[in-house]
């Protein structure tokens, strides 16, 4: 697992280990409100989780937006689990959290360029 | 490296794993072609295997049908000498294939939608359980049309015509005129199916007149979703479940009566939600099964909780096609989906 976590597609991209772990909990914390927000039963949030976890272990952070990672795992993670949603509903959700919520990563990336 | 920005997404490197080209195959021929998409036999270039290509519709308004999906995730749990197994999923430019390697699998052309209708309902699914139900029994094809017409017809032979006494909305279904029946067919499927003496030796005789009765030709086309769900919910595997599984009381239509000891009748109501809304709920359920020949497993569950949107929506009369089924969702036929997947 150690092996997995220091060879990760991120890490070849210059990410820490560090951010990925904080970018693992951004986005589940994401995925978890808008479950939520969907009234979706828990089952397919963690199906979302799962979803997003298995493409950061094969594509990098630098090059994948978390939160359209995100929306389609959910999207994807509601029918897998039978209970599908709207992808306008989805979308709209995905949106309003991100805007809502200040991780929006847009802000972040100018937030580290300034930095 | 920061993080990707807004919208950011890697199209330029295709992964390294389980996508594949569908290009990896060479397709021979078209096996057949079905609401759900076609499948096709094709060689895999590098190896020479021999495997079954099915290429899966997409639906432009919600994205990968649900029901690929399903099937997907269906198949990948069944493991059976007599089912297809999934192999692997390949891509192609904008669509999305999916491969198994050929099993044993027979070709029950079930699930057909019947004159044009355009609405995939659970009741369709009924349909082809009891088709299933009655080839096993049958030992053989029971509607060996060649062509759909002809499929169509021995259909007809066998459940009757259908006209709006025992499918409500049928003369609006688009291509009922040019199919319609010449002259009247009386349904003859119990007597056809009654006189399998050769039907295998664990069909009993009790089965028989359920399967007589699944595949009621109103009722498995217009089953209404209360019903599918009742079925569903005995298909899982149960105490004892062929029992269960061929019980649905499929009541949508007159003179379908069962004509079995299904307990005293009155017993407290099994489905309490619909005693208001009448309609398709036969008198016949009036004999709660509570004190029937059933242990009372795997009862009640699929009706207080499960979403049952409109309950009893052949209550509501008027346009009778399609509205049993509004949406597909929650517990629908998924083990339906898997008979119809296995055999097909």
């Amino acid at each position: 697992r150690e092996e997995i976590e220091n060879h990760s597609p991120s890490r070849k991209d210059g990410i820490e280990v560090g951010t990925e772990e904080q970018l693992r909990k951004l986005y589940c914390s994401f995925l978890q409100e808008l479950g939520m927000k969907l009234k979706v039963p828990q089952v397919a949030i963690a199906c979302a989780m799962m979803l997003c976890h298995r493409f950061y272990m094969r594509q990098s952070h630098a090059k994948n937006d978390w939160q359209t990672i995100a929306t389609v795992s959910t999207f994807l993670a509601c029918k897998i689990e039978e209970t599908p949603r709207l992808l306008q509903d989805v979308l709209l959700w995905a949106m309003k959290l991100s805007i809502t919520r200040s991780f929006c990563s847009s802000i972040r990336q100018r937030v580290m360029l300034i930095c | 490296m920061a993080i990707a920005g807004a919208g950011q997404l890697n199209l330029h490197e295709s992964p390294c794993w389980g996508s594949r080209s569908v290009d990896c195959f060479e397709k021979l021929e078209q096996i057949s072609e079905g609401t759900y998409g076609q499948v096709y036999m094709a060689r895999e270039i590098k190896t020479g295997e021999i495997v079954a290509l099915k290429k899966i519709r997409m639906d432009n308004e919600r994205g990968f049908p649900i029901t690929a999906i399903r099937e997907i995730k269906i198949l990948k749990k069944l493991h059976h000498e007599n089912v297809i197994k999934l192999k692997e999923s390949v891509t192609s430019q904008g669509a999305k294939d999916e491969q198994g390697r050929p099993g044993k699998c027979c070709p029950i052309p079930i699930n057909n939608l019947l004159l044009g209708a355009t609405k995939y309902s659970p009741a369709v699914d009924m349909w082809s359980v009891g088709c299933i139900f009655a080839e096993l029994l049958h030992g053989k094809l029971i509607f060996p049309g060649k062509d759909e017409p002809e499929q169509l017809n021995k259909i007809f032979e066998l459940c009757g015509a259908p006209d709006e006494v025992n499918w409500p909305g049928v003369s609006k279904i688009p291509w009922y005129n040019n199919f319609k029946p010449t002259r009247p067919m009386k349904r003859r499927l119990r007597e056809a199916l009654g006189n399998q003496e050769k039907a295998p030796a664990t069909a009993t005789t009790r089965r028989k007149g359920q399967t007589t009765e699944i595949t009621a030709f109103t009722a498995s086309c217009r089953l209404p979703p209360i019903q599918s769900g009742q079925a569903h919910a005995q298909m899982r595997p149960g105490p004892n479940p062929p029992l269960h599984g061929s019980q649905p009381p499929v009541a949508a239509g007159p003179g379908h009566h069962h004509g079995k000891p299904r307990g005293p009748a009155g017993g407290p109501g099994r489905y309490p939600a619909n005693g208001t809304n009448g309609g398709f709920n036969h008198q016949n359920h009036g004999g709660g099964y509570s004190s029937g020949p059933y242990p009372p497993q795997g009862r009640g569950a699929p009706y207080g909780s499960s979403g049952m949107p409109g309950a009893g929506p052949r209550g509501s009369g008027g346009s009778g096609y399609g509205v049993g089924a509004p949406n597909y969702s929650q517990d629908g036929p998924t083990e339906v989906l898997v008979l119809d997947v296995a055999l097909t």
